[in-house]
């Protein structure tokens, strides 16, 4: 056996090698060349000044309500759209088809016009906002507007990570739950709950890992106070305006080391799911 | 058109799918592939499509004495039969049986009403003349297949090769088919070659068999051959079942206990511990000795739903033996569970 | 079609029919009641709020709004980026699921990784490597200086970073589905002999055509909607490299909410567009008999490795 072969198993289909040519250059071009720029830069830009950059207490802060903001909208994801996904698996209700539809609203908004129509909604003078405020509730130009973004732009990933998972479960096994004697709620909590478990560990990464890098949709409802509600992708475009490349490049380059990791975990979770489900 | 295939071999990675297999398929002739999986026949026969390509510096293959094997599919004329029918979906009917007639060349492209002549022609072929319009998932899977088969004979094939025909039908739309594949053969008379791990069928259908097992050929040989005069073990094994046990064979004789029961085929040369083979239906039960050497054995189940019936036993030196008798001649004897009997051979083999 | 001996677990308004396992109808009403109020706060008013402040000011401020030449100069734009970008990432995504849909090689898997990497970037990056490449300061900024090429802070550099942020769709709806249905029927087509091409237009491409628009019409929305990374690279230069999105930060900015939300509730319907289309595609491409129930795949990556054919 060639080594040709073994790296591609022949077949009589034409074109592999002009299809895999053009995928490997364009990913290369519009993808790798530009990523490694950065990471290029920010190697160039040694540790010191590395560090001192993304261990400023600005962006320290920054940092910090980021994860904080988004782990509080992913958990609010997974917690409502658990129950979204249930009710939409599960239940039937007048205008389901358009609620199901509508939650790919997030994916559709351009995160501008999200942000604005928050803002609109919630600031003093907005729907909701006016009734919060005068009970000394702010939402907007204060970090729950920024939960309140980050869980708008977060859901869809939820509940559409969600909703397969729960069409895949066996109504077999609940039955032989209820018929061993389980309640309803204890057959969620011991039989459905952990097989959805995959489902909503991946849901809530995906949720975060968007979270982490988002700009449009919380630019316009957070006010932007330094310190105080600034988030890191606010802050990498402030430097780039200040023309400080070096600053925008180390946080830049940390915050996607961030999200790769993340990535990473989202792989191997599924990963060690389908070999755990492969064995059974 | 004669196929001739001449040591071929063909691994995947560190498996051996085919080891050095040499078949001539004479013109004209329908010829079964049959084996277990794993045993190399769909591989044999993507090889001698063009769908797949036998190792480096292995063999040839002859399509009517001419070298194929450097080919390209599309020049080999083979005419394919996938086993899940590969049918296009977004077609129709008429569409697929008309597609290799419309990607022809342009130069020796039939013209529209000649394409149309032709698919009606195929479709009345295939009996399916009314389903022209009709697409692939509107049909039953027995109708697929014979799509599928009219879309192969379309562009008339010099040899036609199919994959697991009948695979993926249920038993009694397989019985139907594999009998009108005959016919249908036996009208149109194009070489062929079919694989199948089912032994019934290959028996019932094909010219000749060829027995695969591990990547090489056990046996080749017309039916009747092959099912009468298995040539290997496996072959004894595989078609049809089989009694197996252990026992001294010498001068045409099976040495059971202290009984020497004559009917071995194969007779020279005497082994000592010897792996024993009898078919069911070449065992003859009696309830009296009738003087002949027997071994004595005692009933202990009788099934006997059906024209032939199936006898367990256990023989008086402890091993076990299936015996399938006609049904009459159970009741004539009066076998019941527990019923003391006499065993015969007609005929037993051993393999060296 | 197989027509299953056993009852089906759901009737055609998908509620389970199996009394053993069924809320009470006190618990189910509050479920639905939970997630009614919760998308009600958290999606529709917001949608709505859109269109309420977008005619607030009478249907004469929303055209003024839309007619202002700096609104129609960034309309323009927005659908010259998508009329790129869009294009290229589709002709990227059939090559790349017919390299790895079709064939089994080794580094397939990293390939899939690689692919979706866009995903996991933020979009602020997304903008910011294409200033580090091809900024002034960037690796390729002098020379480009020299030849008098501009791609920061001009159109080019809006059309790559939108091709970034947008790069995986199509390829991730395509490449699931070829992998699922094999090489069997392109296998059929050319021992029936036809050519590449042929194959791959007359049977390959019509069984994906479905998951293909899917994965454009999500193309198409994100790419004129993008506002992170098209920001970085823009230079808000009014009437020159403004999208849409980037026109309603302006006003918004200027607090001209009226105009702002004007072009907002464009880029709203075409959401709404966008989300009908893609409800009629997962429809009909379920319902449609000619072709293969192509389960149209969420763009939401689903990052498990394949296991290797």
């Amino acid at each position: 056996m060639s080594i040709a072969s073994k790296i591609l198993r022949p077949s009589v289909l034409p074109g592999f090698g002009p299809a895999l040519g053009y995928t490997v250059f364009y990913l290369s071009i519009i993808v790798l060349l530009p990523l490694s720029a950065m990471f290029a830069k920010a190697a160039g830009l040694g540790w010191s000044s590395f560090w001192e950059t993304i261990s400023s207490p600005r962006v320290v802060a920054a940092y910090q309500l980021t994860f904080g903001a988004s782990a509080i909208a992913a958990s609010l994801n997974v917690t409502f759209g658990f129950v979204v996904a249930w009710t939409l698996v599960r239940y039937s209700f007048p205008g389901k088809k358009l609620v199901d539809a509508a939650i790919d609203l997030p994916f559709a908004l351009p995160t501008a016009v999200s942000g604005i129509a928050l803002t609109a909604v919630y600031s003093r003078n907005g729907w909701v906002g006016q009734f919060l405020e005068p009970a000394g509730f702010h939402v907007a130009y204060a970090p729950p507007g920024i939960v309140l973004a980050l869980t708008f732009i977060g859901l869809p990933f939820v509940v559409r990570t969600l909703q397969p998972a729960l069409q895949d479960l066996d109504f077999e096994v609940e039955e032989a739950a209820a018929s061993l004697g389980a309640t309803r709620l204890q057959t969620l909590l011991r039989v459905i709950m952990p097989a959805l478990l995959p489902a909503l560990l991946t849901g809530f990464a995906l949720s975060f890992a968007r979270a982490i890098g988002e700009y449009g949709s919380v630019v316009f409802i957070s006010g932007n106070i330094p310190m105080k509600t600034e988030i890191v992708p606010l802050l990498i475009v402030t430097k780039l305006e200040n023309y400080d490349y070096a600053g925008a490049t180390a946080l830049g380059a940390s915050a996607l080391m961030i999200s790769f990791a993340i990535l990473f975990l989202i792989n191997v979770t599924q990963w060690v799911t389908a070999r755990r489900h492969r064995r059974t | 058109m004669s196929i001739e295939v001449t040591g071929i071999s063909k691994s995947f990675g560190s498996f051996r799918a085919l080891n050095n297999v040499t078949l001539t398929v004479p013109s004209g002739e329908l010829v079964a592939l049959l084996g277990p999986s794993g045993s190399g026949k769909t591989t044999l026969l993507r090889i001698i499509a063009g769908l797949e390509q036998a190792d480096a510096g292995s063999g040839a293959i002859l399509f009517h004495d001419e070298d194929v094997a450097r080919r390209d599919v599309r020049d080999r004329h083979v005419g394919f039969v996938f086993q899940h029918y590969a049918l296009f979906r977004h077609m129709t009917v008429f569409q697929n049986v008309a597609f290799g007639l419309e990607v022809a060349p342009r130069k020796s492209r039939k013209s529209v009403a000649d394409i149309r002549d032709r698919v009606r022609e195929l479709l009345k072929l295939v009996q399916l003349e009314g389903y022209a319009d009709r697409y692939p998932s509107q049909l039953s899977g027995g109708q697929r297949q014979r799509i599928a088969l009219a879309r192969a004979l379309a562009v008339e094939p010099k040899v036609l090769l199919l994959d697991e025909p009948f695979g993926a039908l249920d038993a009694k739309v397989r019985k139907e088919l594999r009998a009108w594949l005959r016919r249908l053969h036996d009208e149109i008379h194009v070489t062929s070659v079919f694989v199948t791990h089912d032994q019934d069928e290959a028996l019932e259908v094909s010219d000749q068999v060829v027995v695969m097992n591990e990547g090489h050929i056990e046996q080749i040989g017309t039916p009747e051959d092959i099912f009468h005069h298995p040539a290997t073990e496996f072959v004894m094994r595989f078609l049809g079942d089989v009694n197996q046990f252990h026992g001294r064979v010498e001068a045409g004789h099976v040495h059971l206990g202290d009984v020497a029961l004559p009917g071995l085929l194969a007779p020279e040369g005497a082994i000592d511990s010897a792996t024993i083979f009898v078919r069911p239906h070449d065992i003859e039960l009696d309830t009296r000795r009738n003087g002949h050497p027997v071994v004595e054995a005692t009933v202990r189940r009788v099934y006997s739903a059906g024209p032939i019936s199936r006898v367990e036993l256990v023989m008086q030196t402890g091993q076990e033996l299936a015996v399938t008798v006609p049904h009459d001649r159970v009741e004539s004897l009066h076998l019941n569970t527990g019923s003391a009997v006499f065993v015969k051979l007609r005929r037993a083999r051993v393999f060296a | 079609m197989a027509i299953s001996a056993h009852p089906h677990p759901h009737n055609p308004s998908g509620r389970v029919l199996r009394p053993a396992i069924q809320e009470s109808a006190l618990v189910r009403r509050l479920l639905i009641g939970v997630s009614v109020v919760f998308l009600v706060t958290f999606l529709f008013l917001p949608l709505a709020a859109i269109f309420a402040e977008a005619i607030k000011g009478g249907s004469k401020a929303w055209i003024i709004g839309l007619a202002d030449p700096a609104a129609w100069s960034a309309i323009k734009l927005t659908l010259a980026v998508a009329l790129i970008a869009v294009p290229l990432n589709l002709v990227f995504g059939l090559a790349a699921s017919w390299a790895i849909g079709k064939f089994d090689f080794i580094g397939r898997n990293l390939l899939l990784t690689l692919i979706d990497l866009p995903f996991a970037v933020s979009p602020v990056i997304s903008g910011l490597v294409y200033v580090l490449l091809y900024g002034a300061h960037g690796w390729f900024g002098p020379w480009l200086q020299s030849e008098n090429i501009q791609i920061i802070f001009a159109v080019p550099g809006i059309v790559l970073a939108t091709i970034f942020v947008t790069f995986p769709f199509v390829a991730r709806e395509v490449i699931p589905l070829m992998q699922e249905q094999g090489t069997e029927e392109e296998e059929a087509a050319i021992t029936l002999g036809a050519h590449g091409w042929q194959t791959f237009w007359r049977v390959t491409l019509p069984n994906v055509k479905w998951a293909l628009l899917y994965g454009v019409i999500l193309c198409n929305a994100r790419a004129m909607g993008e506002f992170g990374a098209v920001s970085v690279v823009s230079g808000h230069i009014r009437g020159k490299t403004n999208t849409m999105p980037l026109h309603i930060e302006i006003l918004y900015n200027e607090y001209n909410f009226a105009a702002a939300f004007a072009v907002a509730s464009v880029l709203a319907l075409l959401a709404l567009v966008t989300l009908a289309a893609k409800a009629a595609v997962e429809r009909y491409s379920l319902s449609a008999p000619a072709t293969a129930p192509a389960e149209p795949i969420l763009i939401v990556s689903n990052l498990t490795e394949e296991p290797a054919r």
